[in-house]
């Protein structure tokens, strides 16, 4: 990297090289836009590659449980990013009456969020898909490669991973259904919104406080709890996320929800 | 039918206190009831998983519920369970708390389980009882399924912690008091066990370290002979698998 750039021109220049790597790899490929604030900076930067127009389908999936601002958001720019949106929804689940935040979450999110998924990749043929997630984001996340392999049940063996060392990518892979690429691996949750703010992006309103409370991470509407939080600018959300000592997604029961299991295990003698 | 599963329920507290245990002392005067000697490790999570997926543990791969330091969820977990097979089939089906994950794993039921599912206190021992009691009883008319299966699993955390202690005996009468007001709410009930207990120096396998992390002493721990009472069930229930292939028997569905 040269040295006359700053830190997010160096993070910028690293995605567009690996959204333009994923492309030249992969014709049937498909951008994910859940449209929070790291997949609507994946979409800047997809159509910074690309010179403002994005050559491949954005794939939004719909659990039908999305706030409402989510998808006024999401109709109002994909008009104006003029993008392939395809939205992707398991409608056979629907009518057997799954729904969000009733039941298991297990059985909602698998059912509408990774089969809508799958059959969407079954329908259009997708070898690859571009995610933004980062690995500061979750411990989990924190395992995963830039191109990441995933097997015919959709898998992931973390244990069994190419290398990346030195920024090497190994973009090709012929044994498996389909790669997931994740240009925003190495990005924080402060870069993204330094990013917002230098590049003006339009962002959802729900990430700014009303009434003391604030989203600091978007999901479906019945798991998904505001924070409080005073912080109704960009400026103000960088201040307020610097000084943080909560996790990002606090706010997602089901994070919370395991660190509550771990912690009672472990009295229990569960190492 | 109705499936009640008893987590750690062993006879060796339940037949020397047979007097104390009303419900249990009739019903298994009634109807047939015998000892399942698990082959299998008498890890809960695995013969759980085992019962409701008819896969072997090297099958199923699912020991126990933390791995690798992280606790499994029903994603980790590369089965169908009985429940996915017969909605398929458009066979109604309920599963309410079974704990082959923590917390455990519902499906078409909603359950908040007391202490995220592993209860410790006290209030959260006995709180499960009820909440679960009062759950299965709220199942009626419409909403009943073909198929109920419906787990109470903190006798294991008590029978840990409280092996030999008079205050097991004591919430075996409140499962005998559970299990008086659910036992006829179908024709065919079979309740069951995932494993026995006994003394944790006398195990034939140590499940946890008999002093935990937080310094708690653990008094008891598992043992391979399980429980099972059987009312009008077609099938008879040698290993854990034979419940799923039982049920896939009984409902006639592949």
């Amino acid at each position: 990297m040269s040295n006359n750039m700053n830190h997010l021109d160096e993070l910028e220049n690293k995605s567009v090289y690996i959204i333009r790597e994923a492309y030249n790899q992969f014709k049937k490929i498909a951008v994910l836009w859940s449209i929070g604030k790291d997949s609507t900076t994946l979409i800047q930067l997809c159509r910074k590659s690309f010179f403002g127009h994005i050559p491949f389908p954005v794939i939004h999936i719909d659990t039908g449980a999305k706030f409402e601002e989510m998808y006024e958001f999401r109709d109002k720019y994909a008009k104006e990013w003029k993008l392939n949106l395809i939205i992707a929804m398991n409608k056979e689940a629907m009518a057997r009456g799954v729904k969000c935040g009733e039941g298991d979450g297990f059985t909602c999110c698998n059912e509408l969020k990774t089969n809508a998924l799958k059959q969407c990749m079954a329908k259009h043929d997708f070898k690859a898909l571009i995610l933004g997630i980062r690995r500061d984001e979750h411990g989990i996340r924190a395992k995963e490669r830039v191109f990441s392999p995933r097997d015919q049940k959709f898998n992931w063996d973390y244990k069994n991973q190419p290398p990346e060392l030195w920024n090497q990518y190994r973009s090709i892979s012929d044994d498996q259904t389909h790669v997931r690429i994740h240009p925003l691996l190495h990005w924080t949750e402060v870069d993204v919104w330094k990013y917002i703010k230098r590049e003006n992006l339009p962002i959802n309103k729900l990430y700014f406080a009303k009434n003391g409370l604030r989203y600091r991470s978007l999901g479906c509407k019945p798991n998904t709890k505001p924070i409080k939080s005073d912080a109704d600018t960009v400026d103000k959300i960088i201040e307020e996320i610097k000084k943080s000592k909560s996790s990002e997604r606090a706010g997602r029961s089901q994070d919370k929800e395991a660190a509550y299991v771990m912690q009672r295990l472990r009295k229990l003698g569960y190492m | 039918m109705f499936i009640i599963g008893l987590d750690g329920a062993t006879w060796d507290i339940i037949k020397p206190n047979i007097d104390k245990l009303p419900t249990f002392k009739k019903i298994l005067s009634q109807h047939d009831n015998y000892t399942i000697s698990l082959q299998q490790k008498p890890w809960s999570a695995s013969v759980w998983c085992s019962m409701f997926s008819g896969k072997l543990p090297e099958e199923h791969n699912h020991l126990d519920f933390v791995k690798d330091g992280e606790v499994q969820t029903r994603n980790d977990v590369k089965v169908d369970f009985i429940w996915d097979i017969l909605s398929r089939n458009n066979i109604s089906v309920k599963a309410l708390n079974i704990p082959f994950i923590v917390p455990p794993y519902n499906y078409n039921i909603y359950f908040n389980p007391p202490g995220y599912g592993v209860p410790l206190t006290q209030e959260e021992l006995n709180t499960e009882i009820t909440e679960i009691t009062n759950k299965i009883v709220s199942v009626t008319g419409d909403s009943k399924p073909e198929l109920f299966i419906a787990v109470y699993t903190a006798l294991d955390k008590m029978s840990h912690l409280h092996w030999g202690g008079e205050s097991l005996i004591d919430y075996y009468i409140k499962i005998d008091k559970a299990v008086n007001k659910i036992f006829e709410l179908d024709e065919k009930v079979l309740i069951l066990s995932d494993h026995g207990f006994t003394d944790y120096d006398k195990a034939p396998v140590q499940t946890l370290p008999k002093i935990t992390s937080t310094g708690n002493e653990l008094k008891g721990d598992h043992h391979p002979d399980a429980i099972a009472i059987a009312k009008n069930i077609p099938f008879k229930v040698n290993q854990p698998i034979d419940v799923f292939n039982g049920l896939i028997s009984y409902f006639n569905v592949k």
